[in-house]
């Protein structure tokens, strides 16, 4: 089974996230750099899920670019959630090396088939930025 | 026919002549010098014929009396001659009378001549005793018997008869030498002695040298003989008186002596020559008066053989410059001077008549001239007056016309003639008239003249503008006898200046109404003008008041420098400098901000000349530009804050919802996906959710209200401690569930001036913050403390997680909103800080927090006692 990092400190939202995802994916979730750092160093994820606004010291922008910048990723697909709507952030989270950028409320079938387009794009070796 | 042909040729002469003499006439009427000399000519002819005629006589005078003073030279020496011939006479008489006279008879008979006093020159009288050989003996011892041993017969030697002076009175001085001299061994003397013997007539000897000389002063001499015979007797022929004689008596003379006792005081103005003989020369001269003196022209000179019994004398007398000037000469000197002198007097006299004369002819001339010019002149002088376009007048002292011109008669509507003896009231109206006749008067007592008098009148055109000479007229004597005056129509140039005026009034008024300041300079930057706001800037009331001053001289004399800089730059380039912002030191010290705007003067020969400036004051303008600005500055920041603002409640907003979306859309489409229990968990998740969201939509909407303004803010004197007690009743159950205590120190009834409601929003964000990060068994402290400033501070002191420090100074920033979950995750809203901070501010007071990380926060306000 494939491993789900999820960075998100929204209650709500993690428990949309776990119920759509529980059936493909083994959930790690954390709302905090902190415990991100933990989880992260303990686990091969396939993908990751982070939502730029974040509890604590860190927001998640930055927390993706030490992630990309980490001699130790082995690639994963990073998606970026935020509730900014902005184009400015929109481009900043691009530039910090996020795969995906999409922003919330989004939509639970859209959510999933992202995640699935990232892995296919992921194996087939495209990359491709939107 | 001859005689005709004579007749005609005088006739010609005389045409000739009187042809001549008019010419002379013509000469003398042109000439005024030759009267006068004529006169002079004559009256020197008439003075040297008159002195030439003087000199002649005097010469004649003088040939008259020099031939008496020489007459009269022969005469004394004639009559001295025989005066001692008388003498000699008397002595040979003495001796005929007794036949033997011895020494002493002789001694007497001399003494009774007393000659020295009557015959001066005479050097004695003697007898000179003739002695044969054969006698010589007897004589020679019988003359030693008298008494004189040493007595001989001198010289001595063999002669044939010898003679022997034996007696010679005075016996005494020279005379001693001649006794016993021989003198008939001395040819010139007996040739004399002879002559006598034989003549038995008294005669003289040529010339000699008597034995009496000595060495000095040797003088010529002479002596005279008379035979002394026998027994008295006159005997007839020759031989009886050679045979009888027996000595001789004589005289012997020294020339210059007898010359001298000759002549008186007069001797010395004629030179006396006496040769013996005929023959002149310096062996026979005999006496020299020695007068004869170097001279100019030749003297008066007689010669004259003088013959004393057939012995003859050249007698020269000649005269001496001393005789002429003794007579006549003066005379004709005086003639002469005389003469001139009057004969220069009669020529001045001439000249000065004759000069007189002419002078009236001159006189008649010119007079004659100048009347006829003075008339020319005086129409001229007409001409030009009636012609000039000027307004001529003489008037007397009593205000009547004299004379005027026909431009001032016409200009009255009169003829020249009409105006005559007119007064000024007879041709203007009173009022007029009496002004022009102030003037008048003026002049005429002053005695100054009055120019340039500027007045306006009516005539027959119109009001006419004249400008006024009036001058005192004087007579020859300078008495003021009325004026003469000169008036100039000037309407049009006075129209035309006034027009000049009034357009120069209107730029004036131009250049003084319009809001700019306005200077021009000259090329040192001297001010030679500018509009009145410009002098009141530079602190004078009359812009006339700067002409001549400089920048120094200003309020901004600071600036001076600067501005002047400029000046030059734009009279160096040429180029204008416009809208150039300074500022400027006003007269108050004030500065204030300046437009400026400045360009070359130029004259109409577009040379520089100086700077011509403007200036707009927009001190106020640009004070409100900088206000402006900053306002301007400070609504960017706001809006930027806002907008980071709204970004985050958007975030904050819209983030929840992805849940709420998510889950409700799950349970819609999945309800049998949920057992019971997911349901209850969900949906208390959703409420809290909701409830947070609830919360900051509140928040934000009070928020809103505080800034938009429509919050009511209604402060009132309040208890402290009783709203920090309700405070804490809203919050003690949560504190209860965290196990925290929640401790009021804030003074009892401690009174402060605030909007309840407010204030308790703020107490409760306090408190509620303090709960959130504090752990559990915790304890937050609400206190208060007065200040010294007289406000109340209130503090909220809690012993938990503590704040970083970054966050610290973010805490209170709308566009930094942090939002952190509590120490048991409670939610916030990030916005209850700000409303604090909007609340305290509308109190007046301030908030601030102090923090140690894990050792607590410390969150302070201050609000008025009242």
């Amino acid at each position: 089974m494939k491993k789900m990092l999820l960075i998100e400190d929204d209650g709500l939202s993690v428990n949309v996230m776990r119920r759509i995802f529980r059936d493909d994916f083994e959930m790690f979730v954390c709302d905090s750099a902190e415990e991100f750092y933990e989880k992260y160093r303990n686990n091969n994820f396939d993908i990751i899920i982070i939502d730029i606004s974040l509890k604590g010291s860190k927001n998640g922008l930055e927390l993706i670019k030490e992630i990309k910048e980490d001699t130790s990723y082995n690639g994963a697909p990073i998606l970026c959630l935020t509730a900014h709507a902005q184009t400015k952030m929109r481009l900043t989270a691009l530039e910090s090396g996020s795969d995906l950028f999409m922003t919330k409320p989004v939509n639970n079938k859209i959510l999933k088939e992202a995640v699935e387009f990232l892995l296919k794009s992921k194996q087939s070796g495209i990359k491709m930025k939107i | 026919m001859c005689k005709k042909m004579g007749t005609v040729k005088i006739n010609r002469k005389i045409k000739q002549a009187s042809r001549g003499t008019a010419l002379l006439l013509k000469v003398w009427i042109r000439n005024r010098f030759i009267l006068p000399f004529l006169v002079l000519l004559t009256s020197l002819v008439i003075s040297y014929i008159n002195w030439n005629v003087a000199n002649r006589n005097a010469e004649n005078e003088l040939r008259s009396y020099f031939e008496y003073r020489a007459r009269d030279v022969y005469n004394r020496i004639e009559q001295r001659i025989i005066s001692y011939e008388q003498i000699l006479r008397g002595a040979c008489g003495f001796f005929n009378a007794s036949d033997n006279v011895n020494r002493s008879e002789f001694r007497s008979f001399f003494n009774t001549l007393n000659l020295d006093k009557s015959y001066p020159g005479i050097q004695g009288v003697g007898f000179s005793l003739i002695v044969s050989p054969e006698q010589m003996k007897k004589h020679i011892s019988n003359i030693r018997a008298e008494g004189f041993p040493e007595y001989k017969i001198r010289p001595e030697g063999v002669r044939e008869i010898y003679t022997s002076i034996i007696y010679l009175e005075p016996f005494r001085d020279r005379n001693l030498r001649a006794f016993g001299y021989d003198m008939f061994s001395e040819p010139v003397r007996r040739k004399a002695m002879e002559t006598a013997r034989d003549s038995n007539e008294t005669v003289i000897s040529g010339k000699v040298n008597l034995v009496q000389e000595t060495e000095k002063e040797v003088q010529a001499g002479f002596l005279i003989y008379l035979p002394v015979y026998k027994n008295g007797t006159q005997y007839t022929t020759v031989s009886e008186r050679r045979s009888n004689i027996i000595g001789w008596v004589y005289s012997p003379f020294r020339m210059n002596d007898f010359m001298d006792g000759l002549f008186g005081e007069r001797a010395a103005d004629l030179d006396v020559k006496i040769y013996d003989g005929k023959n002149i020369s310096n062996e026979t001269k005999l006496y020299d008066s020695k007068t004869e003196t170097t001279r100019s022209g030749q003297p008066l000179t007689i010669k004259k053989e003088v013959d004393f019994n057939n012995h003859l004398w050249t007698v020269i007398v000649k005269s001496t410059p001393e005789l002429e000037t003794r007579i006549g000469f003066n005379t004709a000197t005086i003639i002469l001077i005389v003469g001139l002198s009057i004969s220069l007097l009669l020529t001045i006299i001439t000249w000065l008549l004759e000069n007189k004369r002419r002078q009236t002819i001159i006189t008649n001339k010119e007079r004659k001239l100048a009347e006829n010019s003075l008339k020319k002149l005086q129409e001229e002088q007409q001409i030009l007056l009636d012609h000039i376009p000027a307004w001529v007048f003489y008037k007397d002292t009593e205000n009547r016309f004299i004379h005027v011109n026909k431009t001032f008669a016409d200009a009255m509507g009169m003829s020249i003639e009409q105006l005559d003896g007119k007064s000024l009231f007879d041709i203007f109206p009173n009022e007029q008239a009496e002004a022009f006749w102030k003037d008048d008067k003026e002049v005429i007592t002053s005695g100054k003249p009055k120019v340039n008098i500027i007045e306006s009148m009516e005539s027959l055109k119109g009001t006419r503008w004249v400008q006024t000479d009036k001058i005192p007229y004087r007579d020859i004597k300078g008495k003021i006898v009325g004026l003469i005056g000169f008036a100039i129509d000037i309407t049009e140039r006075k129209l035309a200046e006034n027009s000049l005026r009034e357009s120069y009034q209107i730029i004036e008024g131009i250049i003084n109404t319009i809001p700019v300041r306005v200077f021009w300079k000259d090329k040192n930057l001297v001010y030679l003008g500018c509009n009145k706001l410009f002098a009141l800037d530079a602190g004078f009331t009359d812009p006339k008041e700067i002409i001549g001053k400089d920048d120094f001289q200003m309020g901004w004399h600071n600036q001076a420098v600067l501005y002047r800089e400029d000046d030059r730059m734009v009279m160096k380039s040429g180029n204008p400098k416009l809208l150039i912002e300074e500022s400027q030191t006003t007269p108050m010290g004030n500065n204030i901000t300046l437009l400026t705007s400045k360009i070359p003067l130029l004259n109409p020969a577009e040379e520089i000349i100086g700077v011509l400036g403007t200036y707009i004051d927009i001190s106020e303008r640009k004070h409100v530009e900088d206000k402006l600005k900053k306002s301007h500055e400070q609504l960017i920041k706001l809006n930027a804050e806002k907008d980071k603002f709204f970004s985050i409640i958007a975030h904050d907003l819209k983030s929840p919802f992805n849940g709420f979306l998510g889950l409700t859309e799950l349970m819609a489409d999945r309800t049998e996906n949920f057992t019971l229990d997911e349901v209850t968990e969900q949906s208390k998740s959703l409420n809290k959710a909701a409830k947070n969201l609830y919360k900051l939509l509140e928040n934000l909407l009070e928020w809103a209200q505080v800034q938009n303004g429509s919050i009511n803010f209604t402060p009132q004197n309040s208890d402290l401690s009783k709203m920090v007690s309700q405070s804490i009743d809203t919050i003690s159950q949560r504190a209860l569930l965290k196990g925290i205590t929640i401790v009021n120190e804030a003074g009892n009834s401690q009174k402060v001036y605030a909007d309840e409601k407010m204030i308790g929003t703020v107490l409760r964000n306090l408190l509620s913050n303090a709960v959130k990060f504090t752990r559990k068994d915790g304890k937050v402290i609400v206190s208060s403390n007065r200040l010294e400033n007289g406000t109340i501070e209130v503090s909220v002191t809690d012993n938990g997680v503590g704040i970083p420090e970054k966050d610290l100074k973010r805490l209170f920033r709308v566009e930094e909103k942090v939002s952190t979950k509590g120490t048991d995750g409670e939610l916030s809203t990030g916005l209850g800080l700000l409303l604090c901070k909007e609340f305290v501010e509308m109190h007046r007071g301030k908030i601030w927090a102090e923090s140690n990380e894990n050792t607590g926060s410390t969150f302070y306000f201050t609000l008025p006692l009242k």
